[in-house]
């Protein structure tokens, strides 16, 4: 097992990382720029190194940086946690190149699933269900104008080298598809610096429904079970479940089928992500994989009892998964919940839930100050219990007693949010957002009609 | 040395032509200065530990800052994260010792990151004052290595 890791990320999942080393009795390093000099992750670790200012671009994104650091302090790995350089594959080859094991899959394998388009095809070849569209990158307005034609409208245009929504853009009729290409187009090329688009048929009312995997180099491939994140604000997830509530055995077991066969197909191991879209008949398609630890990971490691960052680490030290699929836990419900900044500042008092069947990941004390720099997300409280409703409840007490002063946040946004209809039914899509944000806020404003 | 002792110092500087006095005795550091002829003086007395009765010997030297540097000294801060080195090769002298004159543009030092040398050149024309990191030592990004005066 590894002795000394750096982690190359900052926040919450920084101080996930700290806590987890420290109890597998690994020493950890974390690399942090000036605006986290301040921070748990740094405070916890056994020690801590400045790799540069605070704009990302000069530190958590600078790779020589990282390395350099990694080299000096004596670490033999780098746990790039989420965001930042976690799906780089340029760093990840880096790495190796450099005699370090990058937790995480090989340069390879992320090369192979980051390529939107190169994955829909290797997912094809597999027998995994892929959302119709086109056959691969559009060469021009008329191309993409025939393609939308034969699908029917409405379309996706989507950025090949995308993510996060950014070069992605609805279109509803023929009479918007050139100025969409277009801005889609430039929208992609400033944020990826790639600018190649494919088209994809737009699924109505659609969930997002997500399986997690753990694989070892062995080909030992399991699920963790599905987790519904359809609650999003501009592709931001921000609410997460799990299971998801009102799918048949049929549907689910088809999702982690296809699940094992995608992490197969392009010889994964390490823990990983296998994204589908539900339509309204429950037909699942694969739109992507993450090839890294994801945000919402804690839903799955209190619903199955699974230490998923623990089982990365020794993952990438070359073990054996030491659980199987009948090991795993997998009764009742669970449910996290993000908590986002609205503005920076100072946190005044601080108060987290506690209690039976609570968890909560945050880097938040008395006295942190919240900087601009980087995403505002500030705390995620997940919950465990044996029923559905059981955990609704559980997170709304647990919202109540959560207290953060000197910054306003959307708490009560996402309090207010457990009252919906739409989300007690489990019924919502991701278009629950855009349409109902209005009448929560109504509601935060007026009280409850 | 006691507070008796302290202030004749004191005493003896205010009476001087000398604009600035740094006296380093058996572990406590003592600065005066003073305008140019003219003016008032303007002593600054700063002992090693920030306690002058009772020097803490175990305090690292780095963790001590002279505050008449700080004032007019420039630090040289590291800008890029990677191992500090004071001369091109281990045979060579160092680039710079405490006491060099420098002019703006001189190599001070150098840090290799990723097996590139980056050569650390002054930021403005001065002596070398302080070096506040070991050859060969880690230097984290912003730290400081040096400072001018």
């Amino acid at each position: 097992m590894f002795k000394r890791i750096l982690v190359a990320n900052r926040g919450e999942i920084a101080l996930r990382i700290v806590r987890c080393l420290r109890e597998m009795d690994i020493e950890s390093v974390v690399a942090y720029s000036t605006a986290d000099k301040e921070s748990l992750a740094v405070m916890g670790a056994n020690a801590s190194v400045c790799i540069g200012p605070e704009k990302a671009g000069q530190s958590y994104l600078n790779q020589d940086a990282v390395i350099q650091a990694a080299l000096s302090t004596g670490c033999e790995a780098i746990h790039p946690g989420y965001g930042f350089l976690s799906e780089n594959a340029e760093f990840a080859r880096k790495c190796e190149q450099n005699g370090l094991v990058f937790i995480g899959p090989s340069a390879g394998i992320i090369e192979k699933m980051g390529d939107k388009q190169a994955a829909r095809e290797l997912m094809i070849q597999n027998g995994v269900k892929v959302v119709p569209g086109s056959g691969g990158i559009l060469k021009s307005v008329e191309e993409a104008k025939r393609t939308a034609e034969e699908l029917g409208y409405p379309v996706l245009l989507k950025a090949v080298y995308g993510g996060g929504g950014r070069g992605m853009r609805r279109v509803s009729g023929v009479e918007e598809l050139e100025e969409c290409y277009h801005s889609a187009t430039a929208e992609a090329e400033a944020a990826f610096g790639k600018g190649a688009l494919y088209l994809e048929k737009l699924i109505r009312n659609p969930r997002h429904i997500e399986v997690q995997i753990l694989a070892d180099r062995f080909g030992n491939i399991i699920t963790l079970g599905e987790r519904n994140c359809s609650m999003q604000r501009n592709h931001q997830k921000m609410l997460e479940e799990t299971p998801c509530f009102g799918l048949t055995e049929r549907v689910r077991k088809e999702l982690s089928g296809m699940a094992v066969k995608a992490a197969k197909a392009c010889g994964y191991f390490s823990a990983g992500t296998v994204e589908f879209v539900l339509d309204e008949e429950n037909n699942g398609y694969f739109i992507e994989m993450n090839t890294r630890i994801q945000v919402e990971h804690p839903v799955t490691e209190v619903f199955t009892g699974v230490d998923l960052i623990r089982q990365q680490i020794r993952i990438a030290a070359g073990r054996k998964l030491e659980i199987t699929r009948e090991e795993i836990d997998g009764k009742g419900y669970a449910l996290e919940c993000r908590i986002c900044a609205k503005k920076t500042g100072k946190i005044g008092y601080l108060h987290f839930p506690q209690g039976y069947g609570v968890r909560v990941d945050s880097h938040l004390y008395t006295g942190y100050e919240v900087t601009p720099f980087y995403d505002p997300m500030i705390a995620k409280i997940i919950v465990k219990g044996k029923t559905r409703l059981e955990v609704i409840r559980r997170l709304r007490r647990s919202l109540e007693e959560t207290v953060i002063e000197g910054i306003p946040t959307d708490l009560d946004f996402m309090y207010m949010l457990t009252y919906h209809p739409e989300f007690i039914k489990g019924t919502y899509h991701t278009g629950f957002y855009e349409k109902q944000h209005a009448k929560i806020e109504q509601w935060i404003a007026e009280g409850i009609e | 040395m006691d507070k008796t002792e302290i202030y004749e110092i004191w005493d003896r500087f205010e009476q001087s032509a000398a604009t600035e006095v740094l006296i380093e005795l058996n572990g406590a550091r003592l600065s005066f200065k003073k305008e140019a002829a003219g003016k008032k003086a303007d002593p600054a007395i700063r002992s090693e530990a920030g306690d002058r009765t009772a020097p803490d010997p175990s305090k690292r030297p780095d963790a001590r800052r002279d505050s008449a540097l700080e004032e007019n000294g420039e630090a040289v801060k590291a800008p890029l994260l990677g191992t500090f080195y004071r001369a091109p090769s281990p045979e060579a002298d160092p680039f710079v010792k405490v006491g060099d004159k420098v002019q703006k543009g001189d190599v001070v030092a150098m840090i290799e990151a990723m097996k590139l040398m980056n050569e650390l050149v002054a930021p403005r024309d001065g002596v070398v004052k302080e070096i506040c990191v070991e050859d060969g030592e880690l230097a984290e990004y912003g730290q400081i290595l040096m400072w001018l005066e």
